[in-house]
Formats: structure tokens, C-alpha cells, sequence
């Protein structure tokens, strides 16, 4: 009875036209059947994946600890760029510092001239008298 | 698209003897399956491996049932054939 139970369902199996129940049920008792499908359901028996009893739990686990290093890692970027807005806001300021305003340049700039120029002393035009490979003689006139 | 390779596993077997035999199974059934058309090589493991139903397969495959069906069928008739050469060649 169940043998040709078997063997009708392997000829429907064959024809791609069994449920995954009567698939299961030709798995299950394919010992001392046809060589074929004593083969093929060991095969399959050892390669079928199983979904894990804890795979929820597996999961959710997992989940937590990606949602915390990605909280840990958002903290270190956050902290490492206020750190560098930090620092670049106190550079620009002190760079600030030194720039001069354009008032003050001027006045050092009068400074300067000021310190070129003469004291008032009359300018003294210099022209050479003679000149010769050893020496120079200059003429002044005030 | 298939998302179980076949993979190899330690099997609890009896003796060392079934092991061995299993094993070379294994080998041959893989090597079978691999020559066989992707189509064909997809659906018999999308159905026997990892347990679909036709209407989950069609929806991954984006095939119709009865088009599942033909393919489905003519990869076990083939696995069939050769794995009986396999098993009456032993025999002889």
C-alpha cells in the first residue's frame, strides 16, 4: 500500500507536480525505494537549510549591537569635528589679531617715509669730478 | 537569486564506510546539478533545497507556475537518469 503510494507520488514528483508536503513525505520515506530518490532526499536532507530556533533573538542581538557602535562612532565623529571646528575657530580669531587695519598701516607706512627722508637738512647733489680704476672723486654743489 | 549554495557538510553517518559513500554522493549530485541549465539548476534548488512554493519561486524567477512546473520536472527526470547510470555502472 504505501510502496505504491510511493511510487505514484514519485511519478508525480517527477512531473513537478507534488505539494512540499507529499515532497517531504517521499523524502521521509525513501529508504529502500528507488536509488534515485534514496540518493536525492539524503542529499537534500543534509543540504536543506534549517532555519535556527533562536534566529529571532540571533537577530534582534545583533541588531543592538550594530545600533550601538553606530552610536559609539557617531559620538567619535561628533566630538572629532567639534574639536576641529574648535581649533579652526581659535586660528582664524588670532590670525584676525595680527591683520592690521588699513588706518593703522598708513601710519606706519608715514613712519616709515618719515625715517627715509632727510631732517630737513638741505639735499647735496653729488657729481663725480674724476674717476679712474682706483679711485673716485665727487663734486658736490649746494 | 538562489539563496542556498550547496554547501558541503560532516554528516553523522554510521560508519566511516557511509561517509565515504556519502561524500562521493554528494560530489556527483553537486556536479550534476551544476551541469544542468541555470533556470532549471535555480528552480530545483529554490523548490528541493530550500523549500519554496511554486507561487514563491514564480515571484523571485518572475516565471509562470506551469513554465516552474516544465522546468522543475525536466531537471529531476534528468537527475534521476543519471544518477540511475550512476547507481546500475556500481552495480555492474
Amino acid at each position: 500500500m504505501k510502496e505504491s503510494k510511493i511510487e505514484s507520488l514519485l511519478e508525480k514528483y517527477k512531473e513537478g507536480k507534488t505539494t512540499l508536503k507529499e515532497e517531504q513525505f517521499l523524502f521521509d520515506n525513501s529508504k529502500n525505494s528507488e536509488p534515485f530518490l534514496e540518493g536525492w532526499s539524503t542529499f537534500v536532507k543534509n543540504n536543506k537549510i534549517v532555519i535556527p530556533k533562536d534566529l529571532n533573538d540571533t537577530l534582534w542581538e545583533s541588531f543592538q549591537t550594530k545600533k550601538s557602535k553606530k552610536q559609539k562612532m557617531h559620538f567619535v565623529i561628533m566630538s572629532a569635528a567639534a574639536s576641529a571646528l574648535l581649533l579652526i575657530s581659535l586660528f582664524s580669531t588670532n590670525l584676525d589679531q595680527k591683520k592690521l587695519n588699513y588706518s593703522e598701516k598708513e601710519t606706519l607706512l608715514n613712519q616709515a617715509i618719515d625715517m627715509m627722508t632727510n631732517d630737513g637738512q638741505p639735499q647735496i647733489l653729488k657729481s663725480i669730478f674724476y674717476e679712474d680704476e682706483m679711485i673716485i672723486v665727487y663734486a658736490t654743489v649746494e | 537569486m538562489v539563496d542556498s549554495p550547496i554547501q558541503h557538510k560532516h554528516l553523522k553517518s554510521e560508519n566511516g564506510q557511509e561517509q565515504l559513500e556519502w561524500k562521493e554522493l554528494n560530489v556527483i549530485i553537486k556536479k550534476i546539478i551544476k551541469s544542468f541549465p541555470k533556470q532549471q539548476r535555480e528552480i530545483i534548488v529554490m523548490r528541493d533545497l530550500d523549500g519554496y512554493e511554486f507561487i514563491e519561486i514564480a515571484a523571485v524567477t518572475q516565471l509562470k507556475i506551469e513554465h516552474i512546473r516544465v522546468l522543475l520536472s525536466r531537471a529531476r527526470k534528468q537527475l534521476s537518469i543519471k544518477l540511475e547510470k550512476i547507481y546500475s555502472h556500481e552495480r555492474k
